[in-house]
């Protein structure tokens, strides 16, 4: 793939696209900066950059998704920056890259942003209120119902929305850690 | 909105389907949590593989890129990469950018003791022309990087070096000129060399032009010349010069594009076409603003473009919409900001043909303009590129959602694998299409697209949408270029 596109393939480009593409948006930026505009933009802007450097690629026994990857988190990182103005987040999720760096993944194929997203999100949830830390575990990230979710809280449907709503602002001004 | 309402908002989007759209009244903040935690709950991508192939302006992938003839230049920066470029300046390419140049000025201070090397010894032109073809494009060196000889205006090379770095010149309040370089130039000026050609033996600093470092440093021979009148006066001679000298001996195209390998004197020193006009004159060779400081542009460049590293090319590339810096603004002095296509040379430098030269660049973007305008108002015939377009291997039946479909849940079926996402994007695309909506419709339809670039039915039923979306938005050319994709694929399926 890497070969086709530095020859100038350009329907290489699309194969690429698909299969990355929503990968990086969904898995990479969105995380990051969870605004679908935004993330979209940056997607455009990383793939802009990597097909215009694609003749200096090397290959390293490592798949060009890690550099497409790489690419992503730094632009949101820096899409995060200015649209927050805020460097005491953007620092905290650069630290976070730093201590998740390529070492760390057993495989670089296997789970990496699983792994790595999952650690910025518990790090998040730690910083909450833990009923708000629950509500949104059990209702985001283990997809349970309203109904079940109010019941483990002993409280009404409705009041579990609210509860769920009031979780997700916390969670935000949290996130990235 | 009281926390109640809110929360039953985001109850009523958690229960639908992924990728339905928030609730506008939803607090964005809730929004982004959720789709932090739950990013497959965001819309689809509208990109396509074509939207980011359009982006691209350099590259290996670019040169394939259609360039309409006698039009567009894709050197010249689009639009959207000006938010790029701001944050580009805001993180650290910024102060990457700000250390190479200063290098590079710290560079260019050395030849400050730089001794002239003898006539027979191999100058820094001839090491250039050694040192063959270069791989990859290097429109700094063509911009004046390195090679000192090739950014020496001669009087016999007027203004090799049409950068856009180069055009900020001194203002006229700077100039200052040794005697020895006055003397040389007259020399040069009324005994031009017997080839006609560039001379490369001609020391880096010496009789070329007025460079910006030289009137800083004003050793102890120079004069700094008289009032504003008499300096202007001067500078108007010396491009009196450089024009009588242009006429008489071809301008030497030390500017190569890197197509070519750089220039050797032999080439130099061959039958030459008609005289280009040096940048500052007009195709005519009638002198235009700018013209007086053509001498100073070589020099110029030296200190405009010295740096060989990758962002410096890029900064420069990107940063054309934005006009001079500050700094440029103070050399510029009174003079007309330079146009946003002429900062864009490292590219042109690459890749524009030679013949590019001999136009100025504002006459060039202004021929793209003209010719972008042109191509807008052609309306090419779209009922006969649609019906080529058409497949007729295509299912009926994605042409008309089931009942009850909405929104939403058209939405929500163009997902993964393209084999079943894309006929939904088709269904999807045509009910907005119906329902008068094409902005949606071009949505539906790029998302499609997105999820496969397989030669089938439904990609190209999704070309053909695309282009009814873009027709109906009053894009004629896009939906020409839409149809053409699908007839393309059904061609070779």
């Amino acid at each position: 793939m890497v070969a086709r596109l530095q020859r100038g393939d350009r329907s290489a480009v699309a194969v690429l696209y698909g299969w990355y593409g929503d990968r990086l948006y969904r898995q990479a930026i969105l995380p990051r900066l969870p605004v679908p505009e935004a993330a979209e933009d940056v997607l455009r802007d990383t793939f802009r950059t990597v097909l215009e450097k694609i003749g200096t690629f090397t290959w390293q026994d490592r798949s060009v998704y890690f550099w497409l990857r790489r690419v992503a988190i730094n632009k949101a990182m820096d899409a995060h920056r200015a649209r927050q103005r805020d460097q005491r987040l953007a620092d905290a999720a650069e630290r976070e890259e730093e201590l998740a760096g390529p070492a760390r993944a057993p495989r670089p194929d296997a789970g990496l942003e699983q792994a790595d997203l999952q650690r910025m999100i518990g790090l998040s949830l730690d910083k909450l209120n833990p009923r708000y830390a629950e509500a949104l575990r059990m209702r985001l990230l283990e997809d349970r119902s309203r109904e079940e979710c109010a019941a483990h809280f002993g409280i009404t449907v409705n009041n579990f929305d609210v509860l769920l709503h009031r979780a997700a602002k916390a969670f935000r001004e949290n996130y990235p850690p | 909105m009281s926390d109640d309402a809110q929360g039953k908002l985001l109850a009523d989007w958690l229960a639908g389907p992924p990728g339905a759209p928030p609730p506008p009244e939803l607090d964005p903040a809730v929004v982004e949590a959720v789709l932090a935690l739950r990013p497959e709950r965001a819309p689809a991508l509208r990109l396509s593989a074509d939207d980011l192939l359009a982006d691209l302006a350099a590259g290996p992938l670019v040169e394939a890129q259609a360039v309409p003839a006698g039009g567009a230049h894709p050197e010249l920066p689009a639009p959207a990469n000006a938010p790029r470029w701001r944050r580009w300046m805001l993180g650290a390419g910024g102060s990457s950018a700000l250390l190479v140049a200063a290098l590079a000025l710290f560079a260019l201070r050395l030849p400050k003791d730089y001794e002239p090397p003898a006539p027979a010894a191999p100058s820094a032109y001839d090491e250039l022309a050694a040192s063959g073809p270069s791989s990859e494009p290097e429109p700094e060196a063509a911009a004046g990087r390195a090679p000192a000889a090739t950014t020496t205006a001669t009087p016999t090379e007027p203004n090799p070096d049409p950068s856009p770095l180069a055009k900020p010149t001194v203002p006229p309040a700077e100039i200052t000129l040794t005697e020895e370089r006055k003397a040389k130039r007259e020399d040069a000026a009324t005994e031009p060399t017997p080839t006609g050609a560039f001379e490369p033996s001609q020391p880096a600093s010496g009789a070329g032009g007025l460079g910006l470092l030289d009137a800083q440093r004003a050793p102890a021979d120079t004069k700094p010349l008289g009032g504003e009148g008499q300096r202007r006066a001067e500078a108007e001679e010396e491009a009196r010069k450089y024009a009588s000298s242009s006429s008489s001996a071809p301008a030497v195209a030390v500017a190569t594009p890197p197509a070519s390998p750089p220039v050797s004197p032999p080439q130099a020193q061959s039958p030459a076409p008609p005289p280009a006009p040096a940048v500052g004159q007009s195709a005519a060779g009638t002198r235009v603003p700018g013209t007086a400081r053509a001498g100073v542009d070589a020099d110029m460049s030296a200190g405009g473009a010295a740096s060989d590293d990758e962002a410096m090319a890029e900064t420069v590339a990107t940063a054309a919409p934005r006009g001079p810096r500050p700094r440029d603004r103070q050399i510029l002095g009174g003079l007309p900001a330079p146009k946003a296509s002429n900062v864009a040379e490292p590219v042109a430098m690459s890749e524009a043909p030679a013949p590019a030269k001999q136009a100025s660049l504002e006459d060039l973007a202004e021929a793209e303009a003209d010719d972008a305008l042109a191509r807008e108002q052609a309306s090419p015939d779209l009922s006969v590129l649609r019906a080529r377009a058409v497949p007729s291997d295509g299912d009926p039946r994605w042409m008309s959602a089931p009942a009850g479909a909405t929104e939403s849940s058209l939405r929500a079926a163009i997902v993964p694998p393209a084999s079943t996402g894309q006929p939904a994007a088709v269904t999807a695309t045509r009910w907005f299409l119906d329902r008068g909506r094409p902005g949606d419709a071009a949505s539906a339809a790029r998302a499609g697209l997105a999820l496969g670039d397989a030669n089938t039915p439904a990609r190209a039923w999704l070309l053909v949408l695309l282009g009814d979306a873009e027709a109906a938005s009053g894009r004629p050319g896009e939906a020409a270029s839409r149809y053409r994709q699908a007839e393309a694929l059904n061609a070779s399926r």
